[in-house]
């Protein structure tokens, strides 16, 4: 498949961008008083929702999960709405929802305490788009962890039952929460699950930019076109521990560094350079323009208020 | 000339009203089990699929699916209207309802509409065990976000019915099965909506103020009939309609009028809406709960499983007769 280099290069200017604005919030998070609760860091895996974002328009449907959420920059979202939304501000004053995380002319359901409940929610974005007759699509990337809750099964079932244009992504980063994915599926490629719904199932590196780009291409432009529904799994790596302070104890010696080895920014990097599609002057000067944006939307995003009170109760029922 | 009517059934009326709407209103779907194989799962939706196509759509047994869908489809154009058989059913899809379809929305501060109605059969009677009678309607109140409807007559239901689909909230719509096919009423043939949060006197009293909703209403007005005949003593029942918004006011005024207030209802007894009701009496008013003449009193089913049997189901449930019973202490 041959992509055009416009692509190319925002698909990196994006994985960097990612890779700095999960470094911020890190920094932000450690800093304290920023009102962010606790963090979850996605070190390691920004190339899918980053190779998504770039097959998805404004108005389509997208969920990633909850530890990437940052990453919904590349839907639109600015970079100020991110962190004032991981920092639990009030977006008001920008003349966007309290939460731009939960705003559906994004495309953006929010996502639940309990991951995996959201995705018949989104299912029903899914609904609508064949209610309605349009050419958009939804994309639901969810944990390896997850992806086992019944509400996903149930959607699977739904989805392939009528035929909806969605496409569930597991993001396979090997461990929910502690457990490894190798306890939990007991099949070489997770992607055979597909098989017992009756549509298509694939299994793509997701540490590799291009090859993941390709891989849900193919997949959404089959919903978009009335193909239905499949599965695509992304087999990535958290770097990071589940939460801040998480001792790791279950990852095996040695792992961590084999997929530190397979990095999808340095490894996309040296493709782009390799291809001649980047230099490493381009990269020095992209990196200096993130850093001032960063500086500038953390400042942003800071300033904003917490959310409020009356926020809150707007769509309360009868007595409080 | 006479005004136009239709005799209709509960079932139909709530068909009637679904049916309006889908036509006035191009967004309106409907999706659930065997809605269009079976016409519904108690034939609540005859000749809607022929008129409506995909508009009304056959769902796997997929009660957490089915739930959440309504949800996401809400926020993305669709006036969506999910059907879930039983209460009992609805308790799989319990974290979609309460977390999500109730929470969601205010947990990240998003004010825009989200009309979804969940339409759920509910209501004890023959013996068929929890899953399929269960009446759960305490613990939905006890969630954020949803309006909750229970009509206990084919003219509220059909109301009720407009209104909720009409809403920009999502509103969970219990439709009581006992009185599915029992008995038609007269129904305007012209377009009538009925307000959340307005009860409604089903019969004037001056002694007893006698709140309930759906099946119970029946019983205490067969209770109102015979402390009448037999006992001389007046009873007002007032039928809530809607348990939220909860019509506080229609209580109190009725309340100062009688000066006694007894609250029954089909649920367990333990936990159930009397007591959240009969304490928002007197929180609203606590002068005129100051003047009653007999403390608040209230009625429902014991604390303990339905069982699959009729006969041990009728022991267990409240009927007119603990109605009378209690009532004739309060007036003692």
């Amino acid at each position: 498949m041959e992509i055009a280099n416009d692509k190319l290069l925002e698909m990196h200017r994006n994985l960097l961008t990612s890779r700095r604005l999960g470094e911020k919030l890190y920094e932000i998070f450690c800093a304290g008083g920023s009102g962010m609760p606790w963090i979850h860091r996605g070190i390691g895996e920004e190339a899918i929702p980053i190779a998504v974002c770039a097959n998805l328009r404004k108005d389509d449907y997208l969920k990633l999960t909850f530890r990437l959420d940052y990453c919904l920059f590349a839907k639109g979202l600015s970079l100020t709405e991110v962190i004032a939304s991981e920092c639990m501000r009030d977006c008001s004053e920008l003349g966007r929802p309290r939460s731009p995380y939960f705003d559906p002319d994004f495309g953006l359901l929010a996502h639940t305490g309990a991951g995996g409940e959201e995705i018949p929610i989104y299912l029903g974005s899914a609904i609508s788009i064949m209610l309605k007759k349009t050419d958009q699509v939804c994309v639901c990337v969810m944990g390896d962890g997850f992806a086992s809750r019944g509400p996903v099964h149930e959607s699977m079932v739904m989805a392939a039952s009528w035929n909806l244009p969605i496409v569930f992504m597991i993001q396979n980063n090997q461990y929910g929460m502690g457990t490894s994915a190798k306890k939990i599926y007991k099949m070489k490629d997770i992607s055979d699950r597909a098989k017992a719904y009756g549509f298509p199932g694939e299994t793509v590196d997701g540490n590799d930019v291009i090859a993941t780009y390709e891989v849900v291409k193919k997949h959404i432009d089959r919903a978009r076109n009335g193909g239905g529904p499949s599965l695509v799994v992304g087999e990535t790596y958290r770097l990071a521990g589940h939460y801040e302070g998480d001792p790791q104890i279950y990852r095996p010696k040695g792992e961590i560094d084999e997929w530190w080895k397979k990095d999808p920014l340095p490894r996309y990097q040296k493709r782009l350079l390799e291809m001649g599609v980047l230099t490493e002057k381009d990269i020095a000067e992209l990196e200096s323009t993130i850093k001032v944006q960063m500086e500038d939307a953390t400042k942003s995003a800071l300033a904003l208020p917490f959310a409020s009170y009356e926020n809150h109760l707007k769509t309360a029922i009868d007595e409080l | 000339m006479a005004e136009q009517t239709q005799m209709l059934n509960y079932v139909s009326a709530i068909g009637a009203a679904i049916r309006e709407e889908m036509q006035r209103d191009k967004t309106v779907a409907m999706w659930g089990e065997d809605l269009v194989s079976m016409r519904g799962a108690y034939g609540e939706n005859p000749g809607m699929y022929e008129e409506f196509g995909d508009r009304i759509m056959d769902t796997p047994i997929v009660e957490q699916a089915i739930l959440a869908t309504g949800m996401g489809a809400a926020l993305t154009g669709t006036r969506a209207i999910v059907s879930i058989m039983t209460t009992g059913f609805l308790a799989i899809a319990f974290d979609g309802l309460f977390m999500e379809v109730g929470g969601l929305r205010q947990e990240f501060g998003y004010t825009g509409p989200m009309p979804l109605v969940v339409f759920c059969r509910t209501g004890v009677g023959g013996g068929f065990g929890a899953h399929h009678c269960a009446s759960i309607e305490s613990t939905l109140m006890h969630s954020p976000g949803l309006k909750i409807v229970m009509p206990s007559t084919p003219y509220d239901a059909k109301g009720l019915m407009k209104t909720a689909i009409r809403d920009d909230d999502p509103v969970v719509f219990l439709a009581h099965g006992p009185v599915y096919f029992r008995g038609k009423q007269e129904i305007p043939a012209e377009e009538y909506l009925i307000p959340f949060g307005k009860a409604d006197v089903k019969k004037e009293g001056t002694d007893v103020t006698i709140v309930v909703y759906a099946g119970m209403v029946r019983k205490a007005l067969a209770a109102a009939e015979t402390l009448s005949k037999e006992n001389g003593i007046s009873a007002e029942v007032l039928d809530l309609r809607t348990l939220v918004p909860l019509d506080i006011d229609a209580i109190v005024t009725s309340v100062k009028k009688t000066g006694r207030l007894l609250i029954a209802h089909e649920a367990m007894k333990r936990g159930g809406a009397a007591g959240e009701i009969a304490m928002r009496f007197t929180e609203a008013a606590p002068d005129v709960a100051k003047t009653l003449k007999t403390p608040v009193r209230r009625l429902g089913a014991k604390n303990v499983a339905l069982p699959r049997s009729a006969e041990l189901e009728r022991m267990l449930i409240p009927n007119d007769k603990d109605v009378v019973a209690i009532v004739k202490e309060m007036m003692a």
